[in-house]
């Protein structure tokens, strides 16, 4: 059995061959002579012949293929030709819009306490005034702030200042006028150009003065926005469909032509 | 009178897509049917053969004819089967082949035969595929190339960039392999010694013409 055993493994390209009939009709009276002979390899040629005969058993689903070159020249297509598709195009415009729109808008959506605030402009949160119960004292020194800082701060801070300055020098007749009146309060802190105090309707008078400016600036500039942008959309689809009109007569491909 | 694979090339090579498409209707079967047995399934299979054929196709004129056509599709189209089994599997199993239904089986090998038979051969097909699956890569890939696609050892030798000595050794021990597994899975030894060759080997090298 052993010896068997050492035959067969030192004859496994011989019996490989023979079972697949390739070789030489010499290298097959050779293993013909010694299957004769040992009865072990004779038996691994049996097994491997009726291997054969269950594979045969694995048999694949007919395939409905039908591949067809339709076209005689290919041209690779470069990734800037992919950017410009249609879908990826109006992607990445839409993208851009989004966050121009953003950036330019300075969106704040925030929910607390004090309730929903929708806010678009260029107002600071940190300086922005919402609800009523704020206290008079709160908004002043809210206000503070940004006049030391005047200079560096937006037009509209510019604007907000001006007009601040109309409202003290107004305010400042008719204290002179009328003597002490109620409701009028020492900005705390205050000094200087700021002796004249303000009170809290005058205050808020002027912020809202202000973000109805901007407002009306914003819808004024989105507008243009709108329209520009819609130009160069339009231009841009144009050209696109241009060029891959032109594309359409080179590409090549592969489709499955019909179903068999 | 019959065109060769290599005139066919040379006039495809020349910008000739309608020789090109004999090449496929030649050979898209036998591709498909070694991507199906190498990966199991058959929207792989035909998106694998798709893919051999458009990369045959754009590289016609880098081809040499080193080597025949067919040898040199079957190259791509196993380079495409084992970027996908890396790829899907990592490493692991393949799956065993999805099968089909009896009344496919019938199609398949139109043989005139009981419906016992019938089932005997399928269920014997189902064994084969399974423990296929299970083979290593190397073992599946030179029975799949020898038993069902009838290369010789020199063209698989060729193929898989080894002697012919390891082709003929690799797949001696593949079959051994195999034919354990399918003893060890209930496949009586009787079954798999005494079942019958089929001669209409249809779906061997011999492609359509």
């Amino acid at each position: 059995m052993e010896s068997s055993k050492r035959c067969t493994e030192q004859m496994p390209e011989a019996l490989i061959a023979y079972v697949y009939g390739e070789g030489d009709r010499d290298d097959r009276e050779r293993v013909e002579t010694h299957l004769a002979a040992c009865h072990a390899c004779s038996s691994e040629v049996e097994a491997l012949e009726g291997l054969r005969g269950t594979l045969q058993n694995w048999t694949v689903p007919d395939p409905v293929l039908g591949f067809r070159v339709v076209s005689d020249r290919y041209e690779a297509r470069p990734w800037w030709r992919m950017a410009l598709e249609p879908s990826w195009g109006l992607a990445a415009a839409a993208m851009l819009v989004l966050v121009v729109l953003a950036a330019v808008a300075s969106i704040e959506v925030r929910y607390d306490a004090r309730g929903f605030v929708f806010r678009m402009g260029w107002t600071n949160s940190d300086g922005a005034i919402e609800g009523s119960s704020e206290s008079a004292e709160q908004v002043e020194a809210t206000i503070a702030p940004s006049r030391q800082g005047v200079q560096e701060q937006a037009p509209w801070a510019i604007d907000l200042a001006r007009l601040e300055e109309e409202l003290r020098r107004e305010l400042a007749v008719q204290t002179a006028d009328s003597g002490s009146r109620e409701g009028l309060r020492s900005v705390p802190g205050g000094a200087g150009s700021r002796s004249v105090p303000l009170g809290r309707e005058q205050v808020e008078g002027l912020i809202t003065q202000s973000e109805q400016r901007q407002q009306e600036e914003l819808a004024l500039w989105l507008t243009q926005f709108a329209q520009e942008f819609d130009v160069q959309r339009r231009a841009d689809q144009q050209r696109m469909d241009q060029e891959l009109g032109a594309l359409e007569g080179y590409a090549d491909y592969l489709v499955r032509a019909s179903q068999r | 009178m019959h065109v060769t694979d290599e005139e066919l090339v040379a006039e495809a090579a020349a910008g000739d897509a309608g020789a090109f498409n004999q090449l496929v209707s030649r050979w898209e079967r036998q591709i498909y049917f070694l991507a199906y047995r190498m990966l199991g399934r058959e929207e792989d299979a035909r998106d694998i053969t798709q893919e051999a054929f458009l990369r045959a196709f754009r590289g016609l004129k880098g081809f040499r004819g080193q080597s025949k056509f067919s040898s040199w599709l079957y190259r791509i189209a196993l380079n495409l089967c084992r970027d996908w089994l890396r790829r899907e599997l990592r490493g692991g199993a393949v799956q065993p082949s999805e099968g089909f239904e009896l009344n496919e089986q019938a199609i398949v090998d139109p043989i005139n035969e009981s419906v016992e038979d019938l089932i005997v051969r399928r269920d014997l097909g189902r064994a084969v595929s399974k423990e296929m699956a299970a083979l290593s890569q190397e073992q599946r890939t030179v029975i799949v190339l020898k038993e069902y696609h009838d290369l010789t050892f020199r063209e698989i030798a060729d193929l898989l960039g080894c002697p012919v000595s390891t082709a003929k050794t690799r797949l001696y021990q593949g079959l051994t392999v195999l034919r354990g597994r399918l003893e060890h899975s209930g496949v009586a030894a009787s079954a798999v010694r005494d079942r019958p060759t089929f001669s209409s080997s249809s779906q061997r090298l011999a492609p359509e013409r």
